[in-house]
C-alpha cells in the first residue's frame, strides 16, 4: 500500500520559493525596468523606454571594467581554490583536536567582516607598520613604500576573504574521501610524491571546478575589498554599479550594468557547465 | 611468482601491539587465508606484506629479496582493497591500465592486455565503461584485474568480498580461486569469515591478539586444532576439560545419545531440525553440549528428557598443552 505523501516538503518549498520570489525577483524585474527609464540629473530617474542605458556600457570605459571584473575575480577563484585545496588536505591528516584546531580557526576568519579584515590588510601593508617595514627591517627593502592600493593588495584581500569559505565547503567530502584510493595507486607503482596529481587532483575535479564557479560569482560581487585595497584602475563593476547608483544618482545606469553584468555571469557560469559535463563522460 | 618468508615480525601503534612476534612462511603458487576477529592483527600483516605500513621489528623476504627497505610502490604486489578503491575518474579500461601505462606501456600494448586481463574476469567489452555504471561484482572484478595486471609476485586481498550479499559472494570466491590457479601467484587472502577461508584457503592462518594461533590446512585445522581458541573458533566445538588429563574437544556430530547407560548424564534443553539434520543442545552439569545428527539416524527424545552422552574416542581431540 503507498502511503499518503507527506505535504511538509511541499509546504516548505512553496514557502522558501515565495520568499525568493518577493525578495529577489520582484527587485531584479524592478531593476531591469528602472535599467530603461531615462536619468535625471535633479532626481534619480525619469519614466521611460530608451536603451540609452545600455548604450553607455558598449563605451570602452564599462567595457574593460567588466572584462576587469571578469578577470579579477576569476582570478581570485583560482588562487583561493589552489591554496585551500592542499591545505584542507593537510589538515584532514591531522590528529582530530589539530583539526578541530583549524576548523575553529576558519570559523573564526569567516566571521570578520569584510571591513574588519579590509582594514586589517589596510595596516598590514602600510608604509609605518607591518610587512614594509618588516622587509626593511630584515634588510630586503632599503626604500619601503606602502603596498597598498594596488591590484596586489586587492587581491590578497579577495583570497583571503574566500579562503575559509572554500576551506569548510571542501572540508567534509576531503575529509570523508576513501585513503585506500591513495593507498592502491601507490601498490599500482605510483610514486608517493606524484600520488597527488596522478588520483587525489583527478578525483576532485568535479568539486574543485564547482567550488570554484561559487567563489568566483561571491568575489564578483565584493565590494569593500576593491575599494579599501585596490586603486580606482582595479575597481570592479560592483564599485562603478554603487558610484553610478548612489555617487551620481543615476540609477538606470546602474540598474543596466547591473543587468549586464547578471547576463555575462550565467553566460559564464552556463558554459563552464557545459564544458565541464562535456569533458567528464 | 615466489615465496614469501616471515620472521619474527611485530608492530605496534602507540601502545597497542598489533602483531607479536609473526613468522610464517608462505609457498611459491600458494593460497592463504589470514583468519581472525577484529583487532586480532589480520589486515596489518597484509599492509606490512604491501609495504603500507611500516615494520618495527622482524624480516619479510619474498623470493629470496628483503623487501623490509624496499618501498610499496616498488614491491612487486597486487592488493584489492576492502572499499576496492577503483579510481573515479577513470573508466575500466583505464583502472585496469593505470599500472602498466605508468610503467611506459604504449597505449596500444596496454589496451591488449586490458582486454585479455577483462576477459578473464568476465567483463569482456566492458573496457569503455564508467566504474559508476557497474555492478558491485563487476566492481570487484575489475579491483581483481588491476590488481593482477602487473603480474604481480604476491597478491594480496583485504576482505574484497565483506559487501557482496552470499550468492554473490560465493560465485566470487570461485572464481577467485580458479583466476588464483591460472596466474599461480603467491596469495594472501584476508577474511574474519571461517566459511569463506574454508572454500579458498589452501592453508588457513587463524590469528588472535596479533599472534598466529595454527597455521594448517582447512581439514586439519578442523580436525586437529592445535589450540583451545582455533578450537572454538573454527566450527562448533565442545571443549570437554577433564581433570588431571588435557581437555579434549568433541564435534557435535561425534557425540550420540543413548536413554540410559554409563557415561556423561544430560538434559536436552533444546532440539532443532535444520533441513536434513537434526540439532540438540544439552545441558551437562554447567555446561552446554552441542551434538547434532542426520535426523531419524538415532533415537529420538523429547525435550527435558534426561540422555546419556557418548562419543568415540577416535574422534575427540586432545587439545595440546
Amino acid at each position: 500500500m503507498m502511503r499518503a505523501p507527506s505535504h511538509g516538503p511541499l509546504f516548505i518549498g512553496g514557502l522558501a520559493f515565495g520568499v525568493m520570489a518577493v525578495f529577489f525577483l520582484i527587485p531584479l524585474i524592478f531593476m531591469i525596468i528602472v535599467s530603461f527609464y531615462q536619468p535625471d540629473s535633479m532626481g534619480f530617474y525619469k519614466v521611460d523606454f530608451v536603451w540609452e542605458n545600455y548604450g553607455k556600457f558598449f563605451s570602452s570605459f564599462y567595457y574593460t571594467v567588466s572584462f576587469r571584473s571578469l578577470y579579477s575575480a576569476a582570478l581570485g577563484a583560482v588562487f583561493v581554490v589552489a591554496l585551500a585545496f592542499p591545505l584542507v588536505l593537510f589538515v584532514t591528516d591531522l590528529s582530530s583536536r589539530w583539526q578541530l584546531f583549524w576548523i575553529i580557526l576558519l570559523l573564526s576568519l569567516m566571521c570578520l567582516s569584510e571591513v574588519i579584515i579590509g582594514f586589517a590588510w589596510l595596516i598590514l601593508m602600510s608604509e609605518s607598520a607591518g610587512i614594509p617595514r618588516l622587509l626593511e627591517w630584515v634588510g630586503l627593502w632599503s626604500n619601503p613604500r606602502s603596498l597598498s592600493p594596488s591590484f596586489g593588495a586587492m587581491m590578497i584581500g579577495l583570497v583571503f576573504l574566500g579562503f575559509s569559505i572554500v576551506s569548510l565547503i571542501l572540508y567534509p567530502s576531503i575529509a570523508r574521501r576513501d585513503r585506500s584510493i591513495e593507498e592502491a595507486a601507490v601498490t599500482l607503482g605510483t610514486p608517493p610524491s606524484l600520488v597527488f596529481y596522478k588520483v587525489i587532483l583527478p578525483t576532485f575535479r568535479t568539486s574543485l571546478v564547482s567550488v570554484t564557479l561559487t567563489m568566483f560569482v561571491y568575489l564578483l560581487g565584493v565590494f569593500v575589498m576593491p575599494t579599501m585595497l585596490g586603486r580606482p584602475k582595479d575597481w570592479t563593476m560592483t564599485v562603478i554599479i554603487s558610484d553610478k547608483a548612489l555617487g551620481d544618482a543615476n540609477l538606470p545606469l546602474g540598474a543596466a550594468l547591473a543587468v549586464v553584468m547578471l547576463i555575462v555571469t550565467m553566460l559564464v557560469l552556463i558554459a563552464s557547465a557545459l564544458l565541464t559535463r562535456e569533458r567528464s563522460t | 611468482m615466489a615465496a614469501l618468508t616471515i620472521t619474527n615480525l611485530r608492530k605496534s601503534f602507540g601502545i597497542f601491539e598489533a602483531l607479536k612476534d609473526i613468522s610464517i612462511t608462505v609457498e611459491d603458487g600458494e593460497f592463504i587465508c589470514l583468519l581472525g576477529g577484529s583487532g586480532c592483527g589480520k589486515t596489518t600483516l597484509l599492509r606490512l606484506i604491501a609495504g603500507l605500513e611500516t615494520l618495527d621489528d622482524g624480516n619479510i623476504l619474498l623470493g629470496g629479496n628483503d623487501l623490509t627497505q624496499v618501498p610499496c610502490h616498488k614491491r612487486n604486489i597486487g592488493m584489492v582493497f576492502q572499499s576496492l578503491a577503483l579510481f573515479p575518474h577513470l573508466n575500466v579500461g583505464a583502472n585496469v591500465a593505470y599500472g602498466m601505462r605508468l610503467r611506459g606501456a604504449s597505449g596500444e600494448a596496454a589496451a591488449l592486455e586490458v582486454d585479455r586481463l577483462l576477459n578473464m574476469v568476465g567483463l569482456a567489452g566492458l573496457s569503455g565503461r564508467a566504474i559508476t555504471a557497474l555492478s558491485g561484482g563487476q566492481r570487484q572484478r575489475v579491483a581483481i584485474a588491476r590488481a593482477l595486471a602487473l603480474k604481480p609476485e604476491v597478491f594480496l586481498m583485504d576482505e574484497p568480498f565483506s559487501a557482496l550479499d552470499a550468492g554473490l559472494r560465493v560465485q566470487m570466491q570461485e572464481e577467485v580461486k580458479s583466476i588464483q590457479r591460472e596466474f599461480g601467484v603467491t596469495t594472501c587472502f584476508v577474511t574474519h569469515d571461517q566459511r569463506e577461508a574454508m572454500a579458498l584457503a589452501d592453508r588457513i592462518v587463524v590469528m588472535n591478539g596479533g599472534k598466529i594461533e595454527q597455521a594448517a590446512s582447512p581439514e586439519e585445522l578442523y580436525a586437529k586444532p592445535a589450540t583451545r581458541f582455533v578450537a572454538e573458533f573454527i566450527g562448533t566445538n565442545n571443549i570437554i576439560d577433564r581433570p588431571g588429563q588435557a581437555s579434549i574437544a568433541v564435534r557435535p556430530e561425534a557425540i550420540s545419545l543413548a536413554a540410559k547407560g554409563s557415561g556423561k548424564q544430560g538434559q536436552i534443553i533444546r532440539q532443532r531440525r535444520l533441513g536434513a539434520l537434526l540439532e540438540r543442545e544439552i545441558r551437562v552439569g554447567d555446561q552446554t553440549v552441542h551434538q547434532s545428527e542426520l535426523a531419524g539416524a538415532g533415537l529420538s527424545f523429547d525435550d527435558g528428557a534426561m540422555v546419556t552422552l557418548s562419543w568415540d574416542d577416535a574422534k575427540a581431540w586432545a587439545l595440546p598443552g
